[in-house]
């Protein structure tokens, strides 16, 4: 059997594509937990604020409460994956909450729907982007949230919490399905 | 300079052993993962599976989850050398340009 030169590196990249197949397989299945808890917050948050709209704030902080401690929880109870601690993702998460804060506090939304809507945007972006590097599935979700977000701020303004909660929480919990399967 | 692995050099071969190398502590890869992993239908893979079984490579278990069947594949201590092996020799190739 003669390998060549040519043969030789076309091998090799396909052992570092099997790897990184891997990888993204395995990202996937670690992050389906925490798309599908989040998905439920979005769900009931979002539907909540429909019915009560002047207790979004309230209704919010538990959320975030119920889905912070359920990350945490999630993070403490599964086996870790292998690999060293990763400090950027909490450094993302400091910047994207500055970054909010800032655009927020200058831009200042109109309505609280605007709020939402910035969120949901915010939201949409990071996934589309983490996706372009880490898997397509993950684009398609930020994507989905962010058509989600615009359609309904015009469509559906009346019920855009209630929209928010189908489209952007479904997306959430429906791409977490779609991850565990991976 | 060692020799090419007639077995593993075939690509779909080569990516599932790849695949099987990198899996966190020789920990099993189910089929479905192997078949996403390595872009192949089920008849192919499976005929690769079995070829790489044949010499020894790899370790196919089938068993239950429920009443859905389920089959995992890992690497055999043979199939870790040969698969080591085989990629010292293509970068060996690739030394001598």
């Amino acid at each position: 059997m003669t390998i060549t030169q040519k043969d030789a590196e076309a091998a090799l990249n396909s052992v570092e594509e099997a790897k990184d197949r891997l990888n993204i397989l395995a990202s996937y299945r670690h992050g389906a937990p925490y798309f599908v808890l989040w998905g439920l917050v979005w769900f009931f948050a979002y539907m909540a604020c429909d019915f009560l709209p002047d207790r979004v704030g309230i209704i919010w902080a538990l959320g975030d409460v119920i889905g912070i401690g359920g990350s945490v929880a999630l993070g403490v109870l599964r086996p870790r994956r292998r690999g060293r601690f990763e400090w950027r993702w909490f450094a993302e998460i400091a910047v994207l909450a500055v970054f909010a804060g800032s655009v927020l506090s200058i831009m200042r939304p109109a309505n609280p729907e605007g709020f939402a809507a910035f969120f949901s945007l915010l939201f949409g972006l990071l996934y589309m982007v983490i996706g372009l590097w880490f898997g397509m599935r993950l684009f398609l979700a930020g994507l989905v949230v962010t058509l989600a977000a615009v359609g309904g701020y015009f469509l559906l303004k009346e019920h855009y919490y209630a929209w928010l909660a189908v489209f952007g929480g479904g997306a959430f919990f429906l791409t977490g399905l779609w991850l565990r399967r991976a | 300079m060692g020799e090419a692995n007639e077995v593993i050099h075939q690509t779909v071969r080569l990516q599932i052993m790849a695949a099987l190398a990198a899996s966190s502590s020789g920990e099993p890869l189910e089929f479905s993962r192997l078949k996403a992993i390595a872009k192949a239908t089920d008849g192919n893979l499976g005929a690769h599976l079995a070829t790489l079984e044949k010499a020894g490579y790899v370790l196919i278990e089938k068993d239950f989850v429920g009443k859905k069947p389920r089959t995992r594949v890992s690497s055999t201590p043979d199939g870790r050398k040969a698969f080591e092996a085989h990629v010292a020799y293509l970068r060996d190739i690739l030394g001598s340009q």
